[in-house]
């Protein structure tokens, strides 16, 4: 397995032989498929919206994320659902730069 | 490193985001194209009502298009929320205007997406995109010819110019 990248709570990773991704929430690892990524990275749009994070501060601070239909569900308070977006945009950034230089290559 | 996600997905994803807010738009400018067809049935203007309802079905079919593209090439399609959509209208000529005003920002907003697939290589997408181009310059041109009846017969009974807003 490849690591993708590392955030303060999270990590993620490729990895070829399964021909999947792996994200590790800490307490578990899930696998997920690249539609299953794009998925996440959708959900962490909507969840890091300044209304969304406006809601979490004024009202609760936590919220949930279920994905990979409904497989799987987790508890997120502000700072983790920021480090969650920061942890799906830069393993989007790291496939696109894998994605150029392999093609440069 | 193997490149997976390449193997996924054919379309870059910075353009798959501007497709899914275009499949948004489209929705939203066949939702606005449905309110109009209302407002036109009620006041017994039945072939402007008919343009418009035959309008909205045409928005409908550029977003499943649309929508469809991002799914066949290894993307995510979001079905789009609409909201918004004003029932209130002044009068047949506004309407028309309107309807001007939406077509232009949809074409803008193709244009953009046409002007990111160059900027990232997506010549797949761009490719797909020249449809919309062309269907937009006629689109735009309809409606502007039948603004241009409206303008000179500004005078005439409401009805009579019903009747020569084009079948579709």
């Amino acid at each position: 397995m490849e690591l993708l990248y590392t955030s303060k709570y999270y990590a993620s990773y490729q990895s070829t032989k399964d021909r999947c991704f792996y994200i590790d929430f800490g307490h578990k690892m899930v696998k997920v498929s690249f539609c299953q990524l794009l998925s996440l990275r959708y959900k962490a749009k909507q969840l890091s919206t300044s209304q969304h994070l406006e809601y979490m501060v004024n009202h609760s601070d936590v919220t949930l994320l279920t994905f990979c239909d409904k497989e799987h569900m987790i508890v997120l308070d502000t700072l983790q659902v920021l480090d969650f977006t920061e942890l799906i945009q830069a393993t989007f950034t790291m496939l696109e730069l894998n994605n150029v230089l392999s093609t440069a290559i | 490193m193997e490149n997976i996600a390449r193997q996924q997905i054919s379309i870059n994803l910075e353009v798959m985001d501007m497709l899914n807010q275009q499949i948004a738009k489209e929705q939203h400018a066949s939702s606005v194209y449905l309110a109009m067809a209302s407002w036109c049935d009620q006041k017994g203007l039945t072939r402007s009502a008919s343009f418009f309802y035959n309008q909205s079905v045409e928005e409908r079919e550029h977003m499943m298009k649309i929508f469809k593209f991002v799914n066949d090439s290894g993307g995510s399609a979001y079905s789009p929320e609409v909201a918004n959509i004003s029932h209130e209208y002044a009068s047949l000529k506004e309407i028309f205007q309107l309807a001007l005003q939406q077509e232009i920002s949809v074409t803008q907003s193709i244009y953009k997406i046409v002007a990111k697939c160059r900027a990232v290589n997506d010549f797949g997408t761009e490719n797909f995109l020249q449809w919309f181009v062309e269907e937009q310059m006629e689109e735009e041109q309809s409606i502007r010819d039948i603004l241009d009846m409206i303008e000179l017969m500004e005078d005439a009974p409401l009805k009579l110019i019903d009747e020569r807003i084009p079948k579709e």
